[in-house]
């Protein structure tokens, strides 16, 4: 098994057996797998929308979310053929900016169910929000996902 | 007949502002084929035509038409344009990758000092045209710095290459340089152009679109700033501008990277207590 870690910010699709491991905060993660090909890959974004005026990079998950899909065709792997496991969006400050962080950690999961709804995915499981970040660790060949809760610190 | 003429008001609001939604919409539509246009042309005269210099000045060479003497002058103009093109090219490269997501870390001891010397080098040719000279400070006795020395040579090549793009002829650029608690600081002062003062008071927080980057020229607006400004935010560093009477002084500082991300994900963190499964 192949060890990828999953920086924030960008994606990554293997149909090799690897361990995708990525740490998130309000960030969150989008996992998806095609069971037949055995092709797993996952985003890691850290708001939810790119709203026009800087450049449309996977940090945003209106443009993650796509981009992973769009990774999966360009392999002919069309969406009707994958599944979802959504991960983070915790809120882990507290204080003054506690509203604002919270605010996006919930905006990046609720832009995850909507675009997965939009491309018709099933989410076959999910952990989000919360106050405690995530250490998840996806195995592409069998889509088994580990999580370990880890301290407030993370992205 | 009352309630008729409300919902007839209510449609009428409703059409307007789908109207006016429309109207923005088709602004930015024209706005973008403005921008694609004068980024093909762009590219154009980024690309291309030194690409052009350097196939007649190597036919000429070829053919036999330059003169001993003039030997020199030639190799240079395309050593000075082959280096123009590789610094935009690696811009636009990583920006395809921050823009694919698909950009990777690599975690390497990089001797500082030796490591700015190599920098400065790459700039020697654009240096001696402008006449301008590099004045180099090293402060203290730690001399390593772990980090990605790809992504931090295009970082420094670039803020750089714009200081000696605005600073006047015959002019000096000092660099300081120093290393406090494994994080490396170094600060670029020159007597160029000034800054924008909106590029100031926004402190690069805003990242500009990469279009607009390629065919905007003004200080701190290009595309090599949007890549320094992606390549901090990756690597978690942190760049400030300051104008002291003739002096632009730009001060950036730049955590060191651990160990490269895929060394710290090791086999033995499968097994750790308390995980859940998915």
């Amino acid at each position: 098994m192949e060890n990828y870690f999953l920086l924030p910010g960008n994606i990554y699709l293997t149909n090799n057996s690897t361990y995708i491991i990525t740490i998130l905060g309000s960030c969150v993660a989008v996992c998806l797998w095609d069971e037949e090909t055995k092709m797993g890959g996952m985003n890691h974004y850290l708001l939810p929308l790119w709203n026009g005026e800087g450049v449309p990079t996977p940090k945003y998950g209106n443009v993650a979310i796509p981009k992973l899909i769009g990774k999966f065709q360009d392999r002919g792997i069309e969406p009707k053929r994958l599944k979802a496991k959504i991960f983070g969006g915790a809120n882990l400050l507290s204080g003054q900016n506690k509203e604002k962080i919270s605010l996006i950690g919930e905006r990046n999961i609720e832009i995850a169910f909507e675009m997965l709804e939009k491309y018709k995915i099933p989410i076959i499981s999910y952990d989000v929000g919360g106050n405690t970040g995530r250490k998840i660790i996806m195995n592409t060949s069998n889509f088994e996902i580990r999580l370990k809760r880890i301290g407030r610190e993370m992205s | 007949m009352e309630t008729q003429d409300t919902e007839l008001k209510d449609k009428d609001k409703v059409i307007k502002c789908l109207e006016r939604k429309l109207k923005d919409m088709n602004e930015k539509l024209l706005s973008s084929e403005s921008f694609k246009q004068s980024f093909i042309s762009n590219l154009k005269n980024e690309i291309f035509d030194p690409i052009t210099t350097i196939f007649l000045v190597v036919y000429d060479i070829y053919r036999g038409n330059i003169s001993k003497e003039e030997i020199g002058n030639y190799f240079e103009i395309i050593y000075r344009e082959t280096l123009d093109i590789h610094n935009k090219l690696s811009n636009i490269f990583l920006m395809a990758d921050f823009e694919s997501g698909e950009v990777r870390l690599k975690s390497e001891k990089i001797v500082v000092e030796e490591f700015i010397d190599d920098v400065i080098s790459l700039l020697e040719i654009k240096l001696k045209e402008k006449r301008i000279n590099i004045k180099k400070i090293f402060i203290g006795e730690n001399k390593f710095f772990k980090n990605d020395s790809e992504k931090l040579k295009i970082l420094l090549i670039n803020i750089l290459e714009n200081s000696i793009y605005y600073s006047p002829e015959e002019s000096e650029i000092n660099i300081t340089i120093w290393i406090t608690d494994k994080n490396l600081n170094f600060i670029i002062t020159d007597k160029g152009e000034k800054f924008d003062d909106e590029i100031i008071n926004k402190n690069y927080t805003e990242m500009v679109n990469l279009m607009r980057d390629l065919t905007f020229k003004g200080r701190g607006k290009n595309l090599s700033f949007s890549v320094t400004k992606m390549i901090l935010d990756l690597l978690g560093g942190k760049i400030t501008v300051t104008q002291k009477e003739n002096d632009t002084v730009i001060a950036v500082f730049i955590p060191e990277l651990e160990t490269t991300p895929e060394f710290i994900s090791t086999g033995t963190e499968f097994f750790f207590e308390g995980e859940e499964i998915y």
